[in-house]
C-alpha cells in the first residue's frame, strides 16, 4: 500500500543573524556597511541551526499519529512545512490527498465581523468551499452554542465564545490529511473534552490521516495509535503512543530517569523518588510515596526546609508543601549534609503527567530552586484501599484523613 | 483504490506565476475582498459616504484655492469635473497600492499559520479599492447629469473599462513590488505613500501636464503609466482625445507589462520565505 505522506529526508535550516531586531531596516544595513565595509567575514556573522533533520516518515490512509517532544524540538515547524506555510531546506514530502491544517483555531478571525462573516471567512481560509459551508453552517453554530449572538461582532465575545465558535468551524474540516497543532491547550476542562471528543471521532470513525501535536500526553494517547519522538530536529522514536510517551517521560530527565536522579547541583545532589518503597517513575493513588533529597552544605544549615511544588501537564502548580506546613516536621538540629525525606503514605494524584520543583532553604529564604527537576507518571487504576475511582473530571487529587461519618 | 491527485513539497520549486493556482483559489480571492469591504467601513457613522466624501472635499479646495493657477489650460470641461475625474482615478491606484503592501503586514498572522498562495492579498486589497471607485464615479455621473447632460454622450464604457485595468494593474505593480520589500525591509512602508505623492505630481490629476521639452514629456509619460491611465479616464468620460499615438501608447502598455511582471516576479521570489520572514 502507498503512503498518504511521504516525508523524505526533511532538514530545515534556519539562519540566526545577530541583529537584535527581528527584521532590518536599511539603516541598520547601511550603518554595517559603513563600519566594516571590507570586513566580508564579519558581515556573515549568521548562526545555522538545523530545526529539522533528515526527518523520515511514512504514514498510511487513516493512521493517527502524535507528535511529541519538547518545546523547540522542531515540531511546529514540521507542521508548517507539512502545511506548505514555510519550505523544507532540503527534502522531499509527497502528499496524496487534501491537507487540511489547523495549527491555530481561529485565523484570521476579526473583531469587527459578525460570528456569521468569521465563520465564512475562516472557514474558506481553511480551504473549505463557500458551499460546503453554507451546507454545514447549522451544524457548526450548533456544535459552538453560541447561536444567539452568530450576528453580533465578535468583539463582543466572550474569549471562551470565541474560542468555541473557532474551534466548531474547524471541526468540520473535511480533507484527507488533518495537520493540526496544539489547539486545544485552550479552553476550560470541559471544551476541551468536547474538542478531544471530537477529534477522536474524526480520526476512528471517519478514518482520516492525523498528525496531532500536543503536549497533554492523555491526549495524545487518546487520539493516537503511534506516536513519535522529535528531539533536537531529529526523528528518535516511532513507535506506538505509549512506548514513545514513556520514552519522551525517560528523556525528559536528563538521566534516563527511572526514579534516581544525579543532580550535583550546589546543595541537592541526588533525587530519589519511590512508590511503595520501590524506585519508580510512574505513581498510582494511594501508593506510598517517597522523594529523598540527598543534599550537602558547605555551610551549616540552621532549620533546614524543603519545598516541593507539584505541577501538572500544562505546567500549572497544583500542589506545594514544604516541612513549615506542618507541624512536628522542622528540622531543629544544624546539619550540613543528609538525606531529605517527604514521605506521603497516600498519594494524592489520579492521573496525568506531573513534574517537580524543589525548593532548598532555611526557614527565612530558599537557598536552591531547582525548577523541573523531575516528572512522572500517574496511572489511573484501583486505589488502594479505596472503594471506587471518583470521577476524575471533578478530582484533581484526593484528601486524605476526611473522616465521614453520620451523627 | 482511485487515483489521487499528488502533491509534492520539496526545497526547491521551479519559477512560475502561480496563474494556475490562483484560478484554484478564486473563491479566496472573493472572501478576502468580501472582508476588506466589510471591514473598512465597519464602526463608521457615515461608512460608505466617506469614499465620496473624501475627493469631494479635496476637490473643493482645490477648486477654490488652484483653479486660477491651472485654468488657464483649456480643459473642454468645467475644471471642478476634470479634478473630480482625476482625483477619483487617482485615489483608485493610490489607495490599492496602500493598503497592498499595509495588508501584506496586517495578514502576518493569517500569513504564518495558512497556506494559500499570498499574491491574494495585494490583489484582494486592489479589487476592495475597486469598488470605492465605482462608488465615487457614480457620483461624477450626477455632476456631469446637473451641469452639463449632454456630456454623457460621449461616455464610451470599453475606454473606461481599459483605463479602470492600467490603473489597477499599475497599483497592483507597485503593490506587489513594495509588498515583497516591506517584507525584509519595514522602511518600504513609509516609502511608498511618499513615492505616490511624487507620483502625484508628475501625473495629470489636477492639471494637465506641458512639459517644454517633448522627449522629456515623452519619457515622462513611458516612466509613469498613470498618465495613459488618466488620459483614457478621460477620454472615456468626457471624450476629450488623447494626445499620444498609437505607437508611444503601445510603448507605454509594453512598460506598464514589464512593471507588473517585474512586480508578480519579485513577489513570488518573496513568497517563499515570507513566513519565515515577516
Amino acid at each position: 500500500m502507498q503512503a498518504i505522506i511521504e516525508i523524505k529526508n526533511i532538514s530545515k535550516r534556519f539562519r540566526i543573524s545577530h541583529h537584535k531586531q527581528p527584521y532590518l531596516s536599511i539603516r541598520d544595513s547601511v550603518i554595517d556597511f559603513i563600519h566594516q565595509p571590507f570586513d566580508l567575514k564579519n558581515k556573515t556573522s549568521v548562526e545555522e541551526f538545523w530545526a529539522l533533520k533528515d526527518i523520515c516518515l511514512d504514514v498510511y490512509e487513516g493512521e493517527s499519529i502524535g507528535i511529541i517532544g519538547k518545546n523547540g524540538a522542531g515540531k511546529s515547524t514540521l507542521l508548517k512545512i507539512l502545511s506548505r506555510i514555510t519550505p523544507p531546506s532540503s527534502g522531499k514530502i509527497v502528499l496524496r490527498g487534501r491537507v487540511a491544517s489547523l495549527l491555530e483555531v481561529g485565523t484570521g478571525f476579526h473583531p469587527e465581523l459578525t460570528g456569521r462573516e468569521n465563520v465564512f471567512f475562516n472557514g474558506a481560509i481553511l480551504g473549505m468551499k463557500r458551499s460546503e459551508i453554507k451546507r454545514k453552517f447549522d451544524e457548526i453554530i450548533d456544535f459552538s452554542g453560541v447561536e444567539k449572538f452568530i450576528d453580533t461582532p465578535l468583539k463582543h465575545y466572550s474569549s471562551g465564545m470565541q474560542l468555541r465558535l473557532a474551534f466548531a468551524v474547524a471541526a468540520f474540516l473535511e480533507a484527507e490529511i488533518l495537520v493540526v497543532d496544539e489547539v486545544l491547550a485552550v479552553g476550560d476542562a470541559e471544551f476541551q473534552k468536547k474538542c478531544l471528543g471530537k477529534m477522536e471521532e474524526v480520526t476512528k470513525s471517519e478514518g482520516r490521516t492525523v498528525l496531532f501535536v500536543s503536549h497533554n500526553m492523555s491526549a495524545v494517547k487518546q487520539i493516537c495509535e503511534k506516536s513519535i519522538l522529535i528531539e533536537k530536529g531529529r526523528l528518535s522514536f516511532f513507535s506506538d503512543t505509549v512506548s514513545t510517551l514513556s520514552k519522551y517521560m525517560e528523556s525528559n530527565t536528563k538521566n534516563g530517569f527511572s526514579g534516581s536522579i544525579n543532580l550535583n547541583k550546589n546543595i541537592i545532589k541526588k533525587i530519589e523518588m519511590k512508590c511503595d518503597e520501590m524506585l519508580s517513575d510512574t505513581f498510582y493513588a494511594g501508593c506510598d510515596f517517597t522523594i529523598d533529597v540527598y543534599f550537602e552544605s558547605k555551610d551549616k544549615l540552621e532549620f533546614p526546609v524543603l519545598g516541593v511544588l507539584f505541577k501538572d501537564e500544562y505546567n500549572q502548580p497544583v500542589l506545594a508543601m514544604n516541612n513549615k506546613h506542618y507541624r512536628n516536621n522542622l528540622v531543629t538540629k544544624e546539619v550540613s549534609s543528609g538525606i531529605f525525606r517527604m514521605n506521603m503514605p497516600f498519594f494524592p494524584f489520579f492521573s496525568g503527567n506531573y513534574t517537580i520543583d524543589l525548593y532548598f532553604g532555611n526557614q527565612y529564604r530558599d537557598i536552591e530552586i531547582l525548577k523541573d527537576v523531575a516528572a512522572f507518571m500517574v496511572e489511573q487504576k484501583g486505589i488502594k484501599g479505596g472503594i471506587e475511582i471518583p470521577d476524575s473530571k471533578l478530582n484533581k487529587f484526593l484528601v486524605q484523613k476526611v473522616n465521614w461519618s453520620i451523627v | 483504490m482511485q487515483e489521487k491527485k499528488e502533491y509534492i513539497i520539496s526545497a526547491r520549486n521551479k519559477f512560475s506565476f502561480g496563474i494556475k493556482e490562483l484560478i484554484d483559489y478564486q473563491e479566496l480571492i472573493y472572501i478576502f475582498t468580501w472582508r476588506e469591504i466589510k471591514v473598512k467601513y465597519k464602526q463608521t457613522a457615515i461608512g460608505i459616504f466617506w469614499v465620496v466624501l473624501q475627493p469631494l472635499l479635496l476637490m473643493g479646495i482645490i477648486n477654490v484655492f488652484l483653479s486660477r493657477l491651472f485654468q488657464s489650460h483649456h480643459y473642454e470641461v468645467p475644471y471642478y469635473l476634470y479634478v473630480y475625474s482625476g482625483l477619483i482615478t487617482w485615489t483608485l491606484f493610490s489607495s490599492s497600492a496602500n493598503t497592498a503592501v499595509n495588508n501584506i503586514l496586517t495578514s502576518a498572522n493569517i500569513i504564518k499559520k495558512i497556506y494559500f498562495p499570498r499574491l491574494i492579498i495585494p490583489l484582494s486589497s486592489v479589487l476592495a479599492s475597486l469598488l470605492d471607485f465605482v462608488i465615487s464615479f457614480v457620483v461624477l455621473i450626477v455632476f456631469i447629469t446637473i451641469d452639463d447632460f449632454y456630456l454623457l454622450s460621449s461616455f464610451n464604457v470599453l475606454y473606461w473599462i481599459l483605463s479602470v485595468m492600467v490603473v489597477m494593474m499599475f497599483s497592483l505593480a507597485l503593490g506587489l513590488y513594495f509588498s515583497a520589500l516591506v517584507v525584509k525591509y519595514r522602511d518600504f512602508r513609509y516609502a511608498l505613500p511618499f513615492f505616490i505623492q511624487l507620483l502625484f505630481f508628475i501625473s495629470p490629476v489636477i492639471y494637465s501636464i506641458h512639459l517644454p521639452n517633448a522627449t522629456l514629456q515623452e519619457f515622462l509619460f513611458y516612466f509613469n503609466p498613470m498618465i495613459l491611465g488618466m488620459d483614457i479616464m478621460r477620454k472615456a468620460i468626457f471624450g476629450i482625445n488623447i494626445q499620444w499615438s498609437t505607437m508611444q501608447i503601445l510603448i507605454s502598455f509594453f512598460v506598464l507589462s514589464v512593471y507588473l511582471l517585474m512586480g508578480i516576479y519579485t513577489f513570488r521570489k518573496t513568497e517563499e520565505y515570507i513566513a519565515d520572514k515577516i
